[in-house]
């Protein structure tokens, strides 16, 4: 899609902006050292679909081993869109809420996150915090579907 | 004369996509090895570095000007746009952030709640 959109101002930073960025987070929160990446471009209905998974401690056991702090799945996943970073240094933890702005604001998408038994929806339409009753994801899912885009984007407005 | 500045090419060095905060950092020991005081790193052919490895490139680059010893002046060079708005973004947010993180109320709802929400839709 990229390559498609590749005349158009700042497309290659809004599409490699949250995938680097949650890929990362990965190697940096999940303890687990193996990661999936899934990507699909749909050219007659416009979009891409990617998503990345970790099968590692999730969100909640991050907070529970790095900050001592027992939260259910939807507390951890709020945590982290307030951008609450396990790492002592204070500029961090921009990673996620930044990238789903991006995904967005930026390109008009939608983004679930979803850890053990709960997920973020985030769309036009609204964001929601979902429970998911019968189901348990061990580790962390991020996915977004990004249409097309039809313009330039810069992104730098929805990084801070 | 003699060239007064010692010059890393990123892309070959670690990658034309930079995103990992190990990579960046393990450039210390090949900066700290340099025989000039100034080290350029080259972005040429570099497309694009995350947010999180434009972070630890400041930090980096703060880290060995302030140094006690071996300090060295690291200078990013040939970057792109993209680059050097990812740099200039990441940096002037460090020293003031543009607003506070966000602040979030989400509507709770349950999964099978919305799915029939959105079948009716």
């Amino acid at each position: 899609m990229y390559t498609n959109s590749s005349g158009l101002s700042g497309t290659r930073s809004a599409i490699y902006y949250p995938i680097t960025e949650l890929v990362t987070n990965i190697f940096e929160h999940s303890k687990d050292d193996t990661g999936f990446i899934l990507g699909q471009y749909y050219p007659k209905k416009e979009y891409l679909d990617i998503c990345i998974v970790d099968t590692g401690r999730g969100l909640a056991q991050a907070y529970k081993d790095e900050e001592d702090l027992i939260l259910t799945d939807s507390q951890a996943i709020e945590e982290v869109l307030k951008g609450r970073s396990t790492k002592p240094e204070a500029d961090r933890g921009y990673g996620v809420w930044t990238s789903k702005k991006v995904v967005c604001e930026g390109l008009g998408g939608s983004f679930i996150i979803l850890s053990g038994e709960s997920a973020l929806v985030s769309s036009q339409s609204g964001e929601k915090l979902v429970s998911l009753p019968d189901f348990y994801w061990q580790g962390v899912t991020v996915a977004y579907r990004i249409p097309k885009p039809k313009g330039g984007v810069d992104i730098s407005g929805f990084l801070e | 004369m003699e060239k007064q500045s010692s010059t890393i090419l990123i892309a070959k060095k670690i990658a034309k996509i930079v995103s990992s905060r190990d990579l960046v950092s393990n450039l210390e020991k090949e900066i700290t090895k340099q025989k000039h005081d100034t080290v350029n790193l080259d972005f040429t052919d570099v497309e694009f570095i995350s947010r999180s490895a434009a972070h630890e490139l400041l930090r980096l680059q703060e880290k060995m000007r302030t140094k006690t010893f071996k300090k060295k002046i690291v200078l990013f060079v040939n970057t792109n746009n993209d680059i050097k708005k990812m740099l200039r973004t990441v940096a002037s947010n460090k020293a003031v952030p543009e607003s506070p993180k966000p602040k979030i109320l989400l509507e709770k709802i349950d999964i099978h709640t919305l799915m029939s929400a959105a079948s009716n839709n």
